[in-house]
């Protein structure tokens, strides 16, 4: 099912050029991690109250740290499922380098998804433009031949245990995220 | 740093400073701008943004892996870490130059951000050292 999912979606490269060259960018390792963090930064600053900053800066470094930990999360898994990358089974054409690393679970899903979520807990707008960032990049990564379905899935679910664990942890922690707040704010920073 | 390094620098710096400006334009902060209209300064901001894609993506879509001249997520992420912040650095004290003229004689008591609806950065953040200066002393001499 995996494999016939890939095997299908990869079938489609060469049909339409211009959305080939589009995926070819939005496949890569630079630009969705970086239209994210602009997001990211963004919300920091963009907020009309004192009320809303509040809650967007924190959203912020949940999803800063969510991100984090996801990473983490992903090459502890890597050292434990070594599961090979698509092209390694199947006869794709490639959008883009073989990775050398595990295809299990997908890193970009979970970064992407790590960052929309943090930001969905403040900003809907702006978390619903980060999920639509984030589905574009796991998405591309399917139909470029470098990650299953099931990768896609597992990172998914992973970045939102790690939100859902970290947005908990804030709340638990409380004033702690807001004195860090009321820090940067003595500065004209927050 | 090679080519790639140093675009994605030039990249993360212009597009970072745009971002600035447009989410200070929609916060209203207005002594963060570079130009005093806020429609003006969103467009400011988007121009930069798009001239910093443009820039990255100008021989198409980079692929190269981390295993060779690549940058791997760690150091992407260091590397947007300290560009943004030298873009933000950037942006205060370009802003307190542009706007050192039109900034309000008693601009309230506001903290944080909300304070650059009225003063500069830099007015704001003397004007902020001052005050918890002067509490220093008073705290010392209880």
């Amino acid at each position: 099912m995996d494999a016939a999912i890939v095997r299908w979606l990869n079938g489609g490269v060469g049909t339409v050029p211009l959305f080939d060259d589009i995926a070819r960018i939005i496949v890569g390792d630079y630009f969705c991690p970086v239209v994210l963090s602009l997001l990211v930064l963004g919300a920091w600053f963009a907020p009309r109250t004192e009320i809303a900053r509040m809650a967007s800066q924190k959203a912020c470094l949940a999803a800063l740290l969510a991100m984090g930990f996801g990473n983490l999360a992903v090459e502890i898994l890597d050292s434990i499922v070594a599961r090979d990358r698509p092209f390694v089974q199947e006869n794709l054409q490639l959008l883009f380098y073989a990775p050398s690393d595990p295809s299990f679970p997908s890193n970009p899903a979970v970064v992407g998804v790590a960052f929309a979520a943090g930001l969905w807990t403040a900003d809907r707008r702006l978390g619903g433009v980060a999920f639509g960032v984030a589905a574009a990049w796991a998405l591309s990564r399917v139909y470029a031949g470098v990650a299953y379905p099931s990768d896609v899935l597992a990172g998914i679910v992973l970045a939102l245990v790690i939100v859902a664990v970290v947005v908990w942890t804030f709340r638990r922690i409380e004033p702690a995220p807001t004195l860090v707040i009321r820090l940067a704010q003595r500065f004209h920073l927050a | 740093m090679d080519d790639l390094s140093c675009d994605y620098v030039v990249w993360v710096f212009l597009a970072a400073t745009g971002v600035i400006q447009i989410a200070a334009a929609h916060a209203g902060l207005t002594k963060l701008l570079f130009v005093r209209a806020r429609p003006w300064a969103c467009a400011l901001g988007l121009l930069l943004v798009v001239a910093g894609f443009a820039w990255f993506f100008r021989d198409g879509a980079r692929h190269v892996p981390d295993t060779a001249a690549g940058i791997n997520g760690n150091e992407q992420a260091a590397r947007f870490t300290l560009t943004s912040l030298a873009a933000g650095a950037l942006t205060m004290l370009a802003s307190s130059a542009l706007n050192f003229r039109h900034a309000e004689a008693s601009p309230g008591d506001a903290e944080g951000l909300e304070a650059l609806r009225r003063r500069t950065y830099v007015q704001a953040l003397t004007a902020s050292l001052k005050s918890y200066w002067s509490e220093g002393r008073r705290w010392m001499r209880r």
